[in-house]
C-alpha cells in the first residue's frame, strides 16, 4: 500500500510555502514577451513602443505623405523639363536653316564675360511648343516638327555637337553657326505673325473720320 | 464592482485577443503560484525561469481552450506548469529503473526534522535527488498523483514509479539524518 508518508506531507506543505523569486519575475516576462512577439505578434508590439523608430503623428500618414512629394517633385520636374528644356542633341545644320530659326535663338550678349554666360531660359524651350512661323518652309523637317535650336556657345568648356563643328555643310545650304564661336548667328529678321484680331477686312483707316470738308471751306451762313 | 472572478475572466478575455497589457497582467497575477510549482520541478532558480516562461507562453497560445465551467485558473495553470517541469526533466533524463517494483519501500524518516527545516532547505534537499527520481517523488508526494497516474504522465510502468519512489525516501532518509 502506497501512501504519503508524515514527513512527505510535511515536505508538500514546506514546499507549498516557498517564496517564488520576485526578482526574476520581470526577467521571466522579458523572455515570455520576447517569445510572445516572435510566435504571436501582435498590433501593438509591431507598432515602435520605446525608443523605436516612431515618427510621431505621421502613423498612416507617412506613404500617401511621400506618394505626394514624389508626385510633386515628378510634376515639378517636368514642368521645368518643359519649360526650360531637356538637354536636346543638336541638329545638324543642313537641316535648320539660320534664318529659320527662332528668335530666341540669338545669340547672348557679347559683352558678358566668359564664364558667367547663362543659357536663356526660353532658348531651350522644346521647339514644339514656340509657336515661331518658319521663314522657309522647304526647310522643315519632313517630320513637321521644327528641330531643336542651335545655340551659339561663347565657352570654350561647352561641348560641342558632334555633327556641326567640323562638317562642312553641302552646296546650296546656308553654314553652319552652330559652333561658330566667332560669329553670332544672325538674328531672325522675320516678323511674328500676329494673330488677327477684330472684324476680318476693317483696317484702321477705316475707324479714321474724316470730315468732307473741312470747316474754313465751308460757308458761313 | 466585478469579483475576483470575473477580474480574471476579464483578464483572459484580454489574453484571448492576443492584447499584451492582459497577457503581462495575467503573468504577474500569477506569477507567484506558478513560480511556486516551476521550482518544485527545477535543478536550480534559471531552470524554473526556463519552466515557467515556456509554461507561459504555452498558456498564452491555448488560453482560449481554458473553459471556466470545467475548472479554476488556478488549476489548469498548474496543469500547463506541472507538464512543462515533466517535459524538461524528461528531456534530459531517462526514467528507465534498474528494476520495477510492487511496491515502494516504507523508509522510516523522523519527522521532527522535516519540521524545523525552512522550506527552501527543503527544497534544496529535494533538488538534490536525481531528475527522475525528484520527479516521480514531487508527483507523488507533493502533487498527489498516485503511481498509475504517474506512469501515465511520464510514460513508464508503474514497478519504475514505485522504484523511484523507494530510491527517493532512501535517499532523504539519508539527507535528513545528515542534515541533524
Amino acid at each position: 500500500m502506497n501512501e504519503r508518508l508524515t514527513y512527505e506531507s510535511l515536505i508538500a506543505a514546506k514546499l507549498e510555502q516557498l517564496a517564488p523569486l520576485p526578482a526574476l519575475a520581470d526577467d521571466i516576462w522579458a523572455r515570455i514577451s520576447a517569445d510572445l512577439d516572435r510566435e504571436m505578434p501582435t498590433d501593438e508590439s509591431e507598432a515602435p513602443s520605446g525608443g523605436g523608430p516612431s515618427l510621431p503623428g505621421t502613423g498612416g500618414m507617412l506613404w500617401p505623405g511621400l506618394g505626394a512629394l514624389l508626385l510633386a517633385v515628378a510634376g515639378l520636374l517636368y514642368w521645368y523639363s518643359q519649360r526650360s528644356g531637356i538637354p536636346v542633341p543638336a541638329p545638324s545644320p543642313q537641316s535648320v536653316p539660320a534664318d529659320a530659326r527662332p528668335a530666341s535663338s540669338l545669340p547672348a550678349d557679347t559683352g558678358s564675360p566668359k564664364g558667367i554666360y547663362q543659357q536663356p531660359a526660353a532658348v531651350a524651350r522644346p521647339v514644339e511648343a514656340m509657336p515661331v512661323p518658319l521663314a522657309d518652309s522647304a526647310a522643315a523637317p519632313s517630320t513637321g516638327k521644327l528641330p531643336p535650336p542651335v545655340l551659339p556657345l561663347p565657352d570654350d568648356s561647352r561641348p560641342q555637337p558632334a555633327a556641326s563643328a567640323s562638317q562642312e555643310p553641302p552646296p546650296g545650304q546656308p553654314p553652319a553657326t552652330a559652333g561658330d564661336k566667332a560669329s553670332p548667328p544672325p538674328a531672325i529678321d522675320t516678323p511674328i505673325k500676329k494673330k488677327p484680331r477684330g472684324v476680318t477686312g476693317i483696317s484702321n483707316n477705316d475707324y479714321r473720320i474724316v470730315p468732307d470738308k473741312k470747316d474754313s471751306a465751308r460757308k458761313k451762313n | 464592482m466585478n469579483t475576483p472572478d470575473e477580474d480574471i475572466q476579464l483578464i483572459i478575455d484580454g489574453c484571448i485577443a492576443n492584447s499584451r497589457k492582459a497577457q503581462e497582467l495575467l503573468y504577474r497575477q500569477f506569477y507567484g503560484f506558478a513560480m511556486t510549482v516551476a521550482m518544485r520541478y527545477s535543478r536550480d532558480e534559471m531552470d524554473a525561469a526556463d519552466i515557467l516562461s515556456h509554461a507561459f507562453v504555452k498558456v498564452f497560445k491555448s488560453i482560449q481552450q481554458y473553459d471556466a465551467a470545467r475548472g479554476s485558473f488556478h488549476a489548469w495553470l498548474k496543469r500547463i506548469v506541472v507538464n512543462e517541469g515533466l517535459d524538461h526533466i524528461k528531456a534530459r533524463n531517462r526514467f528507465d529503473s534498474p528494476a520495477e517494483l510492487d511496491q515502494a519501500e516504507e523508509v522510516p524518516v523522523d519527522h521532527t526534522v522535516v519540521e524545523q527545516m525552512s522550506a527552501g532547505d527543503i527544497l534544496q534537499l529535494v533538488q538534490k535527488l536525481p531528475p527522475a527520481t525528484h520527479a516521480v517523488f514531487v508527483m507523488y508526494a507533493v502533487e498527489g498523483y498516485n503511481h498509475r497516474e504517474i506512469a501515465e504522465r511520464l510514460n513508464i510502468s508503474e514497478g519504475t514509479s514505485k522504484w523511484h519512489l523507494s530510491e527517493a525516501r532512501k535517499t532523504l532518509q539519508q539527507l535528513l539524518q545528515s542534515h541533524r
